[in-house]
């Protein structure tokens, strides 16, 4: 009887290795599936290699109970060109069950550094195709990976773990849509060309936004940054204009007072016919004086109130992942109890074909002694047959089926021995 | 009758409740839960209003009216949901259908008509008219409503997770918008007609309810110039159109209770 084949995954990641050994065996996409190749040719029957800048992980099956995790990490220690102790003081590794779980979680972001984050799901996904693509997955793999895609999908939509967005940049733009909804048909200008400010820009040019101004005391650096951006340079007098046309104003200059006052910001506003206006002010000290916010249609927020809003959101993602840790647990059991079902398979289709043999001979020599009998009788003795064969099967196949969900493989082994199915097989 | 219409008035307090706990949770099978409870709703308050109207006639006309706008405000809201983000306006829409659909329950008497099949005929327009003028302001004061709170939320710089299942602003301010365009000239037609009506039955035109529905109208007409003119939006319109909708609904009370 062959056993069924064992899933295994020897990785490192950002929490068992520091960016500078995390970088050392990164591998890039279009060596994923060679690398692949190295743990079959290490002995394993399917592998599967994931590649990101926090991890780097490889997944494979085996049937033959001497092919170990220890084989990967000779392959982890030839991408890296390096030592394989070196390779062990920084990898994990997982068999059967636990490996199941741990690419659940891998898949549902729960063991991302920003947990919830949703680039993993992709980059597996890419990551799986090369290597299936180059014929390195079969059937085991396929399933669990498969499956694990389908496990992250149901965790992003039925717990909060992907809904909060947690860095300040993003919780600008999050705020732009609950102001204006669809960005596409609005202006953003960043005043000041700070780094914060820039990729805040940067997050909200990626939103989509319509067009980008940036306007700066020096319109040489404003045209070096409105140029990595896509935008355009304006100069720092214009901002009275500027408030009046653009509906997200993004700041960050050093200047010391306020650029932008209540006074100021009430001509604009009654300038712009009371559109509303979303000032993110992320400079240090502050250049919109906080007073604009008490004007209606006016919406003020400082470098405190976003770092605010993305700490309650990451504490409101960590609450979520506890459920979607429940949810990966409880699907990563439904599947390796679906597994063990499926393993007894064979033995249950070695049995039905032994018995439907047995039964074929025997009402052959019942045929023949039994002599001329009309169809209707015959048709009988085979009813007879089969239903007896039947019901005496049933519940050896009920029995086989919940011991396997069970984990236990003795009633199996038993069924094999007593039926002599190896035998069969292997004739 | 009063049972049915008692146990429809129910049902959309329950879909309200579902709402409510949808916008609370965050949980997507409890917005589909609330979803498949307001289209049941829906189903059985049509066969409800159908039996009234064929039932009653012209005289159940109130109850009539306030039922189809309680309809109606379901129906639009179903048919935005395909085309805007607007889930979290499900509590805020049914809450109100809720009301209009209670408020039916105390006109169970068929009112009194005279002057024969022409006021029988301008009757019903009145009524179609001020149903779909009433639901457009109704469904506009829901969403200046979550508009406010959504408004208030942001210029609080609350950290609830609320803040970021609420539609955006701009689009509430849209919506409301449209629907008192939309609603507008057909509750003015219905006024009109409603006038008509008012003297062929020899009541005159200085009761109470006639002089708070023309009150409504005034609000609703100056929302309407100051947003489309003066480019008047976000909160204070946002008010206007709740005070429009607080006085038309002064006037369904009083005419439902025959106080006006």
């Amino acid at each position: 009887m062959g056993l069924p084949p064992r899933l295994v995954v020897l990785g490192l990641s950002h929490r068992t290795a520091p960016v500078q050994v995390r970088e050392r065996f990164a591998i890039p996409e279009d060596a994923l599936s060679d690398t692949a190749g190295l743990a079959r040719k290490a002995g394993f029957r399917e592998s599967f290699v994931l590649s990101t800048c926090n991890r780097v992980e490889l997944y494979a099956t085996t049937d033959d109970p001497t092919v170990h995790s220890d084989a990967l990490a000779d392959v982890l220690a030839s991408v890296g060109n390096a030592r394989v102790s070196t390779v062990r003081r920084h990898v994990y590794a997982h068999d059967d069950a636990s490996a199941v779980r741990h690419l659940f979680r891998v898949a549902a972001s729960l063991d991302s550094m920003v947990v919830g984050e949703p680039q993993i799901l992709g980059q597996m996904k890419t990551a799986f195709d090369a290597c299936r693509g180059s014929g390195l997955t079969g059937p085991a793999l396929n399933r669990a990976v498969e499956r694990a895609f389908k496990v992250a999908k149901r965790v992003r939509t039925q717990t909060g773990i992907g809904r909060h967005v947690v860095s300040i940049s993003s919780v600008a733009v999050d705020l732009a849509r609950q102001i204006f909804g669809d960005l596409s048909t609005h202006t953003a200008v960043l005043v000041g060309a700070g780094k914060m400010g820039e990729l805040a820009a940067r997050h909200l040019v990626n939103a989509g936004i319509d067009s980008l101004w940036v306007a700066n005391r020096s319109i040489e650096r404003a045209q070096k940054v409105a140029e990595a951006l896509g935008g355009h340079p304006r100069e720092l007098d214009e901002l009275p204009r500027l408030l009046v046309e653009a509906d997200i104003v993004v700041t960050s200059t050093g200047a010391r007072g306020y650029l932008i006052d209540k006074k100021g910001m009430k001509a604009a506003l009654k300038a712009r016919k009371y559109r509303p206006i979303f000032l993110i002010d992320i400079a240090v000290p502050r250049n919109v004086d906080p007073a604009c916010n008490a004007l209606d249609n006016v919406f003020c927020y400082d470098v405190d109130d976003l770092t605010g809003i993305a700490n309650e959101n990451l504490a409101t993602r960590q609450r979520e992942a506890e459920a979607a840790e429940a949810l990966v647990a409880q699907e990563a059991e439904r599947f390796l109890r679906e597994l063990a079902v499926m393993d007894v398979k064979p033995t249950i289709v070695a049995l039905r074909r032994k018995a439907d043999a047995l039964k074929a001979a025997e009402l052959e020599r019942a045929m023949r002694r039994l002599g001329d009998l009309d169809p209707k009788q015959a048709k009988a003795v085979e009813v007879l047959a089969d239903g007896l064969m039947n019901k005496l099967l049933h519940d050896v196949q009920m029995n086989l089926k919940r011991s396997a969900a069970e984990g236990d493989d003795e009633l199996v082994r038993a069924a094999r021995a007593l039926f002599a199915l190896e035998d069969e097989e292997d004739a | 009758m009063d049972t049915l219409f008692a146990i429809g008035a129910g049902a959309y307090g329950a879909t309200t409740v579902g709402y409510l706990a949808s916008l609370w949770t965050a949980r997507p099978g409890v917005g589909e839960l609330a979803r498949w409870t307001l289209r049941l709703t829906l189903g059985f308050w049509t066969i409800v209003l159908a039996w009234w109207a064929f039932e009653a006639g012209v005289a159940g006309g109130t109850r009539l009216w306030l039922g189809l706008s309680a309809w109606g405000l379901g129906i639009l809201y179903l048919g935005l949901l395909r085309r805007y983000p607007v889930q979290a306006l499900g509590s805020f829409i049914t809450a109100l259908a809720t009301i209009l659909a209670t408020l039916g329950l105390f006109v169970a008497n068929p009112t009194h008509v005279v002057g024969g099949p022409v006021a029988d005929w301008l009757l019903w327009v009145h009524i179609a008219l001020a149903f779909v003028g009433v639901s457009a302001f109704g469904f506009a004061t829901a969403v200046s409503l979550v508009y406010l709170l959504q408004q208030r939320m942001l210029k609080r710089k609350s950290r609830s997770g609320l803040r970021s299942r609420l539609p955006p602003l701009q689009v509430l301010d849209r919506l409301a918008l449209r629907s008192i365009i939309i609603g507008f000239p057909f509750y003015t037609v219905a006024l009109l007609l409603g006038s008509v009506q008012a003297v062929r039955e020899g009541e005159g035109t200085l009761k109470v309810s006639y002089v708070l529905a023309v009150v409504s109208w005034v609000i609703y007409g100056f929302v309407l110039q100051a947003r489309l003119v003066a480019g008047w939006r976000g909160p204070r319109a946002a008010m206007a159109t709740t005070a429009g909708l607080a006085v038309a609904m002064a006037v369904v009370v009083l005419y439902s209770l025959g106080l006006g």
